[in-house]
């Protein structure tokens, strides 16, 4: 009788309270986590990857460069080419190696292109892009390495296993899209992982960067290379480099050779789009949306033109838009792609900037 | 790792379970080593090994205090000063290197000169403030024969080095902590439950109210030269909330962590703002220190020639009554002064938590005699609710007073903020005056709420027994103040909530 008592005690005293206190805690830690519906969406990318259920062709792997420079849908539309961008805001040597695993965990793209402008970047700049790389994706060995390999001096690998205590303090500042995110898929912000924006300012002059005693690229950087082109090789993916037409930060002479030699050292594929301004069509007075840092959407469109065309070519990579299935969601996309487009356009024309963009700064 | 770090999160339930999983004659051992390892992640080997050399030396003095007790106590005598000059000396070593730097520089300030004491940076061991006292309690109750002296050094390092009473005490007696400290009988599921709730309200008081009262203080001491009055006054006023929130914070986390273990640790504060005299304030605050500093400091010099002389010369010149208060009077004065010093070595510390208690006190001492007039000719109760507020409310303005000079990086800041308070007004009330304490509103109001709910608890224990709360009402508060803390608590990136303000000492 008393050990039943003590029972349902222990019960009603410790397990309930334990229980209702771990429901209360999911709860807020699902409203608490950043939805990034507003101004800066980037945050969505890494999660929308594993929404979308088809298998591609090609993976192209690397930090803002990569993101914002290439139109998944322009190659789609005019070589039928399934890809997907695994980018995100300054996305280090090592994590675009460890998605470059994690991707190969669900699929085996035919092709990754690697836009190698992070291989001179030395450490994070901010804990707010390794959460941006690391928060959407699922939990495995890939994520707990690369979160290992990235982690800021500050940061905790408790405040990823547990993201609420990284962003309790948000607590001040939700907003109803928090609220209604919480419990409720998010529309997709990206097409194929690419960051769409048709707005137009011409590229400027940029601060000339101070020359340094050395140029060559950090040696963990090559390491991660080496393990991303020997990982390729295992699985009989062939890796493409490339330099993304962004006009800032610099890409001096040095960082090219580099980049050159080890392409030849080792068969690869390397485009450098910025010599390739007249074959691809470029013009950073109308290309750009950010004075040259980033190209808009008919900008990435012409760098996928020039670059399916050279896929198809040298790779071979096949035309899918026979494949009803696939097709039909390409297709959908193609068509949000297109509203979206048509919208920030016209938007654009009307105001002078995109609203969804800029609001917030404004305020 | 402290208390208030991931690593510690993860280090008491894994040293729980270790300890409740191991038969009971070998859980005073693991207690050892558990308490070893937390030193070192605390303090690094160093840390280890000077509080390690220092117990050892401690427990092999005292062995020689007691065997050579009585026959021949000289030798024992020998011993006892050996072992207390060293202890102290190390203290002083690491401690109070600075201190001749800074009475210089507060010697030249008050003759009208200037100079800056650089400070000499020195890597002090953790927690060696607190374990000085007490081993130094433990080694003197030996020679005064009221404990007897720990054959078992696993035991005396133990007692010392207890991991959630060392870095900021309470400041352990051997007979005391020894019957549950080395029994290893554990605790039973409603007083681990009661020691949880216990730590969360510790860790409520430090991540959600002093964290937040560090916002203000912080934002208005590190440019008190722009502000001024209101702004100082609240800025005094809340750096004694944060001061107690931070401490009795950390000593309700330190008794629950011990509670969970099944050991009892001394009770530390006593509500200490409810306090009507400045006496009072001080048997509710520090407690352990103020009992240790009393037991060892203060009755010996009572009882030495001196003091008593000094007695037998009061009560000629002032009669019976008053004059046998004057040698308590002085006593005061050099037991502040040591409490002071203790806190570190800078005269802010001396005055703030030192002499300038022991001159109020004294003063309340020696005016005993017109208190009762007072209280004679306006016959005022003296349990009047109204007069026990005010009274309440002038302790706490006193004491706040004494902190001002506390949280002081010199005598010279402390006497600026004493005048700012009174120079204008720069404009508080106002939306942009409460800006500039550089806390948002929102995190104001869940400041205000938490003060009111401390304020609640506090009003609560003050009429109720402790302990006495039933499992399941502790279930629920252990819920809501987890719940509290994980959402409203200031931690994680943007706060460095890592370092306790008595950590330091």
């Amino acid at each position: 009788m008393n050990r039943a008592k003590n029972k349902r005690r222990l019960l009603i005293s410790v397990i309930l309270p334990a229980a209702v206190f771990l429901l209360a805690a999911a709860s807020a830690q699902r409203i608490l986590m950043p939805k990034y519906m507003g101004s800066v969406i980037e945050g969505n990318f890494t999660e929308e990857y594993y929404r979308d259920k088809t298998s591609h062709d090609l993976l192209i792997i690397g930090n803002c460069e990569s993101y914002e420079n290439i139109s998944p849908m322009e190659l789609w539309r005019k070589f039928g080419i399934t890809s997907f961008i695994r980018g995100n805001s300054n996305q280090l040597m090592s994590q675009s190696y460890y998605i470059l695993m994690d991707t190969l965990e669900r699929e085996t793209p035919k092709a990754v292109l690697l836009n190698v402008q992070a291989m001179e970047v030395t450490g994070q700049d901010t804990e707010e892009y390794n959460r941006m790389v690391f928060d959407g994706m699922p939990w495995g060995q890939y994520k707990w390495e690369g979160i290992k390999a990235s982690m800021m001096e500050d940061e905790h690998m408790i405040e990823y296993i547990f993201p609420i205590l990284r962003y309790h303090s948000r607590w001040s500042s939700l907003e109803k899209e928090d609220f209604i995110y919480s419990w409720q898929e998010k529309p997709l912000t990206s097409f194929q992982g690419y960051y769409l924006r048709a707005d137009v300012r011409p590229a400027a002059e940029f601060p000339r960067e101070r020359r340094r005693a050395d140029y060559t690229f950090p040696e963990e950087n090559y390491q991660y290379l080496d393990q991303i082109r020997e990982v390729c090789e295992e699985h009989g993916i062939s890796l493409i480099l490339m330099k993304a037409p962004s006009l800032y930060p610099e890409w001096p002479e040095p960082y090219e050779e580099q980049i050159e030699d080890y392409a030849q050292e080792h068969g690869l594929l390397y485009y450098n789009f910025l010599e390739l301004m007249e074959e691809t069509g470029l013009d950073m007075a109308t290309d750009t949306y950010d004075e040259g840092l980033h190209l808009n959407v008919y900008g990435a469109e012409k760098v996928a033109r020039y670059l399916g065309a050279e896929l198809q070519r040298e790779l071979a990579l096949p035309d899918h838009r026979k494949e009803p299935e696939t097709a039909s969601y390409y297709e959908e996309r193609l068509e949000a792609y297109e509203d979206e487009k048509t919208c920030q356009a016209k938007e654009f024309q009307e105001l002078g900037y995109i609203s969804k963009f800029y609001v917030e700064s404004e305020e | 790792m402290t208390f208030v770090s991931y690593q510690f999160a993860v280090f008491l339930p894994v040293a729980a379970a270790l300890f409740y999983g191991c038969p009971k004659r070998w859980r005073m051992g693991l207690l050892f080593l558990i308490s070893g390892l937390f030193l070192v992640l605390s303090g690094g080997m160093e840390s280890l090994a000077v509080y390690g050399l220092s117990a050892l030396a401690v427990w092999a003095a005292a062995l020689g205090v007691e065997h050579f007790r009585g026959d021949r106590d000289r030798i024992s005598s020998i011993f006892f000063w050996t072992a207390a000059a060293a202890l102290l000396g190390l203290l002083a070593g690491f401690q109070y290197i600075n201190f001749p730097g800074y009475t210089v520089q507060e010697f030249f300030w008050l003759t009208g000169r200037n100079y800056e004491w650089t400070p000499v940076q020195t890597a002090a061991p953790a927690a060696i403030s607190f374990y000085t006292l007490t081993l130094l309690g433990y080694l003197t109750e030996v020679r005064w024969g009221s404990v007897p002296a720990e054959k078992n050094p696993v035991k005396l390092i133990l007692f010392g080095g207890f991991f959630p009473q060392m870095a900021m005490g309470p400041i352990a007696r051997y007979e005391l902590l020894s019957e549950t400290l080395f029994s290893g009988r554990g605790a039973g599921w409603e007083e681990i439950l009661g020691s949880f709730q216990r730590i969360l309200w510790g860790l409520f008081q430090k991540l959600v109210i002093s964290e937040r009262l560090a916002v203000i203080v912080n934002t208005v001491y590190s440019d008190y030269e722009t502000f001024s009055g209101w702004y100082l006054v609240l800025a005094a006023a809340a750096f004694s909330f944060q001061l107690y929130t931070d401490f009795a914070g950390a000593m309700d986390i330190a008794l629950g962590t011990a509670g969970i273990f099944g050991v009892r640790l001394e009770e530390n504060f006593r509500q200490p703002f409810y306090s009507r005299s400045i006496a009072e304030f001080w048997r509710r605050w520090h407690m352990t220190l103020g009992a240790w500093f009393k037991d060892f400091v203060m009755y010996p010099i009572l009882k030495t020639e001196c003091f008593q002389r000094l007695g037998s010369w009061g009560k000629r010149c002032f009669g019976k009554k008053q004059g046998k208060k004057i040698p308590t009077a002085a006593a005061l004065l050099i037991v502040w002064f040591l409490l002071g010093l203790w806190h570190g070595g800078k005269w802010t510390f001396i005055i703030g938590s030192g002499l300038y208690h022991a001159v109020l006190m004294s003063a309340a001492l020696l005016t005993e005699p017109l208190q009762k007039k007072f209280y004679s000719v306006t016959r005022l109760n003296r349990d009047n609710p109204v007069w026990a507020v005010f009274q309440r409310v002038r302790t706490f303005v006193l004491v706040s007073i004494g902190f001002v000079f506390f949280r002081s990086d010199s005598l010279k800041m402390a006497v600026d903020l004493f005048r700012g308070m009174f120079s204008g007004d720069t404009g508080l009330f106002t939306e942009a005056g409460f800006e500039a304490l550089g806390m948002s509103a929102a995190d104001g109001s869940v400041l205000i709420v938490s003060l009111a709910v401390l304020w609640a608890v506090s009003a609560w224990k003050e009429t109720h027994r402790d302990g006495d709360g039933r499992p399941e009402i502790r279930g629920c508060v252990c819920a809501a103040l987890a719940f509290g803390i994980l959402l409203f608590g200031c931690y994680g990136r943007g706060y460095d909530p890592s370092a306790f303000i008595y950590a330091r000492f």
